[in-house]
């Protein structure tokens, strides 16, 4: 006789056998008593482990029903709180003040070290709106950030409109990127040197990869070119991007210039357009012109030749000696403008730790203005030992508190943002740096067309909101997870927000790490903030499988 | 018919709480997903069948909402084994069942067991006799086909009744 499959008898078993099937078993079950008798015991396994699972709902304590915001809470919610917060900065500005650092998370435009310098990047962009640098900043990177932010909408939207918007992106990269030549050759030598001899002529774009990769000939295209030494000598009609541990750029490039790499050296007898570069050591000599702008950083940064219009540079020491036909912005804890610099607009020096740390030589001639803005992070080095910095402390508290309580209170929904770990953390923290580092730019970039001011505004406006809500956001559930580790019974969320913006406060105090935290903070907050708002909007689960 | 939802909250908020707990393992994450198939199914009240029980159906969306929740944690896949070499090795092993009474007299030691299950065998297991999910709505939460499930929840109950077989000492 042939007995029916373990599975057959298990499926059985649990009823879950197709009609036909289970007749057919049910027909042997009735003749063999030793499949019978098996099936029993295995409903009885069912039974008995459906018994040992069990769980009985009487012994849980239920919550109260937090009912979901409405948009109509939320832009309440936003409203009140942005009410809040323009409240402060006037009052900040009647009682004229200067703000110490210690309350820079009280004011959405100045939230810590690295949302600063973005904030700074921003705001220059807009002061300097009509100059040539701005323009082509804006032109190189607003490609990349609108394809960017099509894509992050795209995946916020969900599904159902993703293949449309993929294409979108990549129809917008394509017109955003003229391309120069029709085709594309690579060369690739994994240890070896790539060399286009001085008498060779590339027509297309060229794509160089080695270990050393050495340009003598002429590209009609771009020229990307890679590897741990690169030497361009020869002449590219388009775009270079370039990066490695030395890159020495002698050539004339008719477009733009990107590159990075740790020792970098231009001596470009003309670069068409902008210079890009970053390196730990970045070099610009006497013989190099740039017609447009240069944007340098690097450790030691020492520039010289012709630049056409403005130039930004960072390092921790930058010594100028170019004539610049614009302005000249710096960020460095030295600047020394040397003999023969001509400075046609102003010199704006960032960040130097004492005024002596900007020098001008006898030889060098500022057409404009020279503005020195010292470090002040420096001249607060003692900040926990004054009383200044704990008041101001507990203002911030206060203000945030009060903040939060109303965003909480109108949004109930905030109190019990769902967190899973570290995973959460990350795909937070990826949405929030998009949500951080886009809207700031598309807002400018908005703004650059009248009809776009107003969304431009009102996209500053939710962004300046978010950077400052984020951190409520993460205190919440900082409070809330602390809260539910050592009460014994559920807290008002007051409660719960306090004690969260206290280990905030504390945290983001911390010398050295403080300002990373913080930074942390504000990016993990503002993509909670983000993917919340996603689901009150697009949210439409439920439907699926139920 | 209007939905008394605070009551039906109320009502069903333990079995939903329970299911959570049971599949994603901690009080809190728990607590947090609960909320979250409560909110949705108050934004679905609209959609809502009277004729189904409330319970049954926030069960469903939590099942669901779960599920997401795995699926992240393992970078968005969750992995179920190839169904023709579950299968083989389900017909080769030995076809005794738990004895029941083992099962009653231990379930403490029964619920840290079914725990400890790789999740390919956990999942099947938990919706089926915990959330009482029949195998079609199983094989919907998972994606997978109907015989799929019956395969891993075989696996898996050989898995505990090698885990839960009396030792040695015990049968003397």
């Amino acid at each position: 006789m042939t007995h029916p499959t373990e599975l057959a008898l298990a499926m059985l078993a649990d009823d879950a056998l197709e009609a036909h099937d289970a007749v057919e078993v049910e027909q042997h079950l009735a003749g063999c008593d030793r499949c019978a008798a098996h099936v029993a015991a295995l409903r009885e396994e069912s039974q008995a482990l459906e018994a040992a699972l069990a769980y009985d709902p009487a012994s849980v304590s239920v919550p109260e029903f937090v009912k979901p915001a409405s948009v109509r809470a939320m832009v309440t919610g936003s409203v009140v709180v942005l009410l809040i917060a323009a409240s402060f900065s006037t009052a900040r500005g009647l009682i004229d003040v200067s703000v110490p650092d210690a309350v820079k998370w009280f004011n959405p435009f100045n939230a810590g070290g690295a949302v600063n310098l973005l904030v700074r990047a921003g705001t220059f962009l807009l002061s300097d709106r009509g100059s040539q640098l701005a323009s082509s900043i804006v032109e190189t990177l607003g490609g990349i950030v609108i394809m960017l932010l099509l894509l992050w909408t795209a995946s916020v939207l969900g599904r159902r409109i993703r293949g449309p918007m993929m294409m979108a992106c990549i129809a917008c990269a394509f017109a955003l990127q003229p391309s120069r030549s029709e085709a594309v050759e690579i060369r690739h030598e994994h240890e070896g040197s790539v060399l286009i001899p001085a008498d060779e002529t590339i027509d297309d774009t060229l794509i160089a990869l080695g270990d050393t990769v050495e340009v003598n000939g002429n590209v009609s295209g771009d020229l990307i070119a890679l590897g741990r030494r690169v030497i361009i000598r020869g002449n590219v009609a388009g775009l270079v991007i370039t990066g490695g541990e030395s890159v020495t750029l002698d050539g004339s490039v008719d477009g733009s210039v990107l590159a990075g790499a740790e020792t970098l050296n231009v001596s470009s007898r003309r670069i068409g357009r902008n210079l890009f570069g970053g390196g730990e050591s970045v070099n610009v000599t006497d013989t190099s012109n740039i017609e447009q702008n240069m944007l340098v950083g690097g450790e030691k940064v020492t520039l010289a030749g012709h630049v056409g219009h403005d130039v930004l540079g960072g390092g921790e020491e930058l010594e100028v000696a170019s004539t610049i036909g614009g302005a000249l912005t710096t960020y460095s804890k030295r600047m020394t403008l040397l003999a023969p610099a001509h400075v046609a607009g102003d010199v704006h020096a960032h960040g130097v730790e004492k005024k002596d740390h900007v020098v001008v030589s006898p030889g060098a001639v500022i057409g404009g203005q020279l503005i020195t803005e010292l470090d002040k992070m420096d001249l607060e080095k003692n900040r926990y030992l004054t009383a200044h910095f704990y008041g101001w402390e507990l203002v911030w508290l206060a203000a945030a508190f009060v903040a939060g309580f109303a965003l909480l209170w109108v949004v109930p929904a905030l109190q019990r943002v769902p967190f899973d770990g570290v995973g959460d953390a990350l795909r937070s923290g990826s949405y929030g740096m998009v949500a951080l580092v886009a809207t700031p730019i598309i807002a400018v970039l908005a703004c650059i067309t009248v009809i776009g001011i107003p969304v431009g505004a009102i996209a500053l406006m939710a962004w300046c909101a978010g950077v400052y809500l984020a951190k409520v956001v993460v205190a919440q559930l900082i409070g809330s997870r602390v809260l539910d580790a050592v009460a014994e019974r559920e807290e008002h969320f007051a409660v719960s927000l306090l004690v969260g913006l206290l280990i905030l406060t504390f945290a983001t105090n911390l010398p050295f790490v403080g300002g990373v935290i913080g930074f942390i903070v504000t990016v993990v907050g503002l993509g909670l903030l983000v993917l919340f708002v996603h689901d009150v909007i697009f949210d439409d689960e439920p439907i699926e499988g139920v | 018919m209007k939905v008394d939802f605070e009551a039906e909250y109320r009502s069903s908020y333990g079995r939903v709480f329970g299911l959570c707990l049971r599949l994603l393992g901690g009080t809190v994450l728990a607590e947090d997903a609960a909320q979250v198939a409560f909110v949705r199914a108050y934004r679905a009240l609209d959609r809502y069948d009277p004729a189904q029980p409330f319970a049954a159906w926030v069960v469903g969306i939590a099942r669901n909402h779960c599920i997401d929740l795995l699926r992240r944690r393992r970078h968005g896949e969750l992995r179920f084994g190839d169904e023709a070499a579950e299968l083989a090795a389900a017909e080769s092993e030995s076809t005794e069942g738990i004895d029941a009474l083992v099962i009653s007299e231990r379930g403490g030691r029964v619920r840290a067991a079914i725990a400890a299950l790789p999740e390919k065998y956990r999942l099947p297991i938990l919706l089926a006799y915990y959330d009482d999910a029949s195998y079609d709505e199983i094989a919907e939460a998972l994606g997978l086909s109907r015989n799929h499930v019956g395969v891993l929840l075989l696996r898996g109950k050989q898995a505990l009744r090698k885990t839960l077989a009396p030792s040695e000492e015990e049968s003397r």
